[in-house]
């Protein structure tokens, strides 16, 4: 096992994200573009972690990787209650369509 | 101060106050007191003018004829380095003669135009320019020296000109009234030209010069012997003068100007153009005999000029059918024989033709103009005839005038015209006396030719007209008759030594003007003129040969009193006893052309046409070529050319410099509209935008660092 598959892995799911993040309208597809560019993150912390590891404290990836993980519920719970309170206002979660705070 | 010396200057000033008057308020005057009271307000300046004039003469004539002359000083004048011209007046007995004339016949006139110029819309302008004629025409006579005489001989041009076109709605007359301007110019150039030659010389040789006749008369002699250009100055001097005289007397060649010129109201014809203006010139020869004396050639070149403007013109007036044209001609053919006598060194008997011409052409102008009057302003004899019964004050007056000017025995032109006809075949030749004699007999057919078709046989007016014919009032018809009466009895004051009288025109005038003794001819061919001069006593010898004339003086006399009454017969004959007669001889084919040449004047007009206008209208042509095509065409190559450049301009304006301003409106708008697009608020294409930087550093910190 070498480091570059897991950097490829990691690099291609960042680009599946953010794909994902930049082209879709609908609120719930960009919040899942937004988890994979954190999952993609967080394998380059594990892969970082393992085969780099420094020398006072070997486990600071795989410990950084756990805070991603709860980094991310915190932000879906919260963009999901904010995705929720949109759709109730305009009956849909198309972002784009949302321009009522427009300057 | 004499009673002269304090009157004097107002016979002039009295008609030019009067001009004044009438010309600033006349409109006035004439809308609140109406016509009648503007004509005597018009009539009273040279009333009294004429009252002064005549109380002068007879104060004069109680002088001693040593101290008959005046000279009247009034002001300063003209004062620059030899030149001192001065306002002085000139008062003998040449001036008072002319004064008499001068105001005596323009009050008459003045008067009779109150009647002539009746319901003219400008009655008061007609007044206003008539007393300021009086006013130049009186300053010419008295003015002492050749300056103030200028002045007055331009004035009374001034003066023609306005009168002539006095009805100047019709263009004819305007046209006529610039004709007689124009040829008198020219003769004005030539006074003019005299008057800075005599200065000239003058000045070379004396500290001052006045111009004035006295010292010209003192200094005539000395100048007679300068020179220009190899010829004597004084001959020089004289034909300008004559060329002076040419022009405002109406003799060959500028004399086509005066028929023209009755266009202009009669009283006016009867004033200016027959007994006044255009005797100036004759005056003026009177007024300076000294200079003329002295100048023999240029007395010949006058008494032919004279002899054949007095044929001539009477051979025209034979064939003319308008009154005022024939009375036109007439009086050409008169100002001829004045010259004659003038140019033949008969002085006196120029000057005493000029009185009684006054007299009797003006009577019948005046006569004329009652005549056109009663017939609704119809001028051609042949729409006349017949009007001795309606009209007999006038009839009578203009047969007694012309009684005068034929010269029937003891009438004013027997004695004045015999005089001159006299000394022509003395002092000139037989041949200057027999064009003269031959005009004389020409003159009596033509005037019986105009009283025969206008008082004698049947009308040829139409009915209308004919009824409406009446005598003139009192206040036109009593002056014709006065001057007529003079016409008749005038010719007393000069009978000749040989008819038993003692000349006594010729006496009265000798303190001024003094005969010449010797032919102009014989002047020549004396080498030493100063021996011959005028004042040159009489010999016993010269009386001796005056006696052996007797003779032949009388023979002469005989001879024209024949012959204008055989010629007034003929007239007679042909216009009033048998008519057809005349139309047999006009049938024929020369009589015919013969007629057609003089009718048409000679075809002088045309010939001025060819001669002169068609020249100058052709160096107008040239001259107006010249503007379109070369000063029109470097206008318009300016203008091109700026319009050119201003096309340039437009376009660099509307290209560059808007194009510049519009580009940076364009710039800003289109780049706001662009920068706008990145302004969308939406969070994807911001995060891509950054994304993209990021890459972007990333590349840079790939290429640069590593």
């Amino acid at each position: 096992m070498i480091l570059d598959g897991y950097l490829v892995a990691s690099a291609a799911l960042f680009t599946l994200g953010v794909v994902l993040f930049l082209s879709k309208k609908n609120a719930i597809a960009i919040l899942m573009g937004v988890e994979l560019i954190l999952n993609a993150s967080a394998i380059n912390f594990v892969a970082f972690g393992k085969f780099t590891p420094s020398q006072g404290s070997p486990f600071d990836g795989q410990i950084f990787a756990i805070f991603i993980i709860l980094l991310a519920a915190a932000e879906a719970v919260v963009a999901l209650a904010i995705v929720l309170a949109a759709y109730k206002e305009y009956k849909h979660i198309m972002v784009d369509q949302y321009t009522k705070l427009r300057g | 101060m004499s009673f002269i010396q304090t009157a004097i200057p107002f016979v002039p000033i009295l008609p030019l106050i009067g001009a004044l008057i009438l010309g600033f308020f006349g409109k006035r005057i004439q809308a609140s007191v109406g016509e009648f009271k503007t004509g005597i307000l018009g009539c009273l300046t040279p009333g009294l003018a004429a009252v002064i004039s005549f109380a002068s003469f007879f104060v004069l004539i109680t002088l001693e004829p040593e101290q008959r002359v005046f000279t009247i000083h009034l002001t300063d004048w003209i004062s620059v380095a030899e030149l001192d011209v001065q306002w002085a007046f000139r008062y003998d007995p040449l001036s008072a003669l002319m004064l008499m004339i001068v105001t005596g016949i323009g009050t008459l006139i003045h008067i009779y135009s109150m009647g002539y110029m009746h319901d003219d819309q400008s009655y008061w302008r007609f007044f206003s320019y008539i007393n300021l004629f009086l006013a130049a025409m009186l300053l010419l006579v008295l003015g002492d020296n050749l300056v103030i005489m200028f002045l007055g001989w331009e004035g009374v041009g001034l003066c023609s000109y306005l009168l002539i076109g006095f009805w100047f709605s019709d263009s004819d007359n305007a046209q006529a009234g610039k004709k007689a301007f124009l040829f008198n110019r020219v003769g004005d150039l030539g006074f003019i030209t005299g008057i800075f030659l005599l200065y000239l010389f003058s000045s070379q040789h004396y500290d001052i010069v006045t111009l004035s006749f006295g010292e010209l008369d003192q200094r005539a002699l000395f100048l007679s012997k300068s020179s220009l250009w190899d010829y004597p100055l004084l001959e020089i001097a004289a034909l300008c003068f004559f060329i002076g005289a040419m022009g405002k007397s109406a003799q060959i060649p500028l004399y086509v100007w005066l028929p023209d010129a009755m266009a202009g109201p009669t009283p006016v014809s009867a004033l200016i153009h027959a007994a006044t203006m255009v005797t100036a010139g004759v005056y003026m020869i009177g007024r300076m005999y000294f200079l003329f004396a002295l100048a023999p050639n240029v007395l010949m070149f006058v008494s032919w000029i004279a002899a054949l403007t007095c044929f001539f013109s009477a051979t025209i007036g034979m064939a003319q059918f308008d009154i005022k044209k024939v009375l036109a001609y007439s009086t050409v053919s008169q100002l001829g024989y004045m010259f004659l006598a003038m140019g033949v060194g008969a002085f006196s008997a120029g000057i005493f033709h000029l009185l009684t011409h006054a007299a009797f052409k003006a009577a019948l102008f005046m006569g004329s103009g009652s005549v056109i009057v009663a017939l609704h302003h119809k001028q051609d004899m042949r729409e006349m005839g017949g009007l001795l019964k309606k009209m007999p004050v006038t009839g009578w007056s203009m047969i007694a005038a012309t009684l005068a000017i034929m010269g029937f025995p003891l009438t004013s032109g027997f004695f004045s015209k015999d005089e001159i006809l006299w000394k022509a075949y003395m002092q000139g030749s037989p041949a200057l006396w027999l064009i003269g004699f031959t005009a004389a007999g020409i003159t009596s057919f033509y005037m019986w030719r105009l009283i025969f078709m206008t008082f004698f046989g049947e009308s040829r007016c139409d009915k209308h007209t004919w009824d409406h014919v009446k005598e003139q009032p009192k206040r036109t018809v009593v002056p014709i008759a006065i001057l007529a009466f003079l016409a008749l009895v005038l010719g007393f004051l000069n009978i000749p030594h040989f008819l038993g009288g003692h000349s006594g025109f010729t006496d009265y005038l000798s303190p001024v003007v003094q005969d010449l003794e010797i032919a102009p001819s014989k002047l020549i061919e004396t080498s030493s003129l100063i021996d011959t001069h005028v004042s040159s006593t009489m010999t016993d010898e010269s009386l001796s040969v005056e006696e052996d004339h007797t003779q032949l003086e009388w023979t002469l006399m005989i001879l024209s009193v024949l012959w204008t009454i055989f010629t007034g017969l003929i007239a007679f004959f042909f216009y009033y006893l048998s008519p057809k007669t005349r139309q047999i001889i006009m049938s024929f084919i020369w009589a015919k052309k013969l007629f057609q040449l003089l009718s048409d004047k000679y075809y002088i007009d045309e010939l001025y046409e060819i001669v002169i206008i068609t020249p100058i209208k052709a160096i107008f042509q040239i001259c107006s070529l010249h503007d379109q095509k070369v000063i029109d065409g470097i206008v318009n190559f300016a203008g091109f050319f700026g319009k050119w450049i201003a096309k340039i301009s437009a376009v660099f304006d509307n290209q560059i410099v808007d194009g510049c301003v519009n580009g940076t409106g364009w710039l800003s708008q289109f780049s706001g509209q662009g920068f706008s697009r990145l302004q969308s608020g939406k969070i994807q294409s911001l995060v891509g935008a950054s994304l993209l930087v990021g890459i972007g550093f990333i590349v840079l910190l790939v290429f640069y660092f590593i």
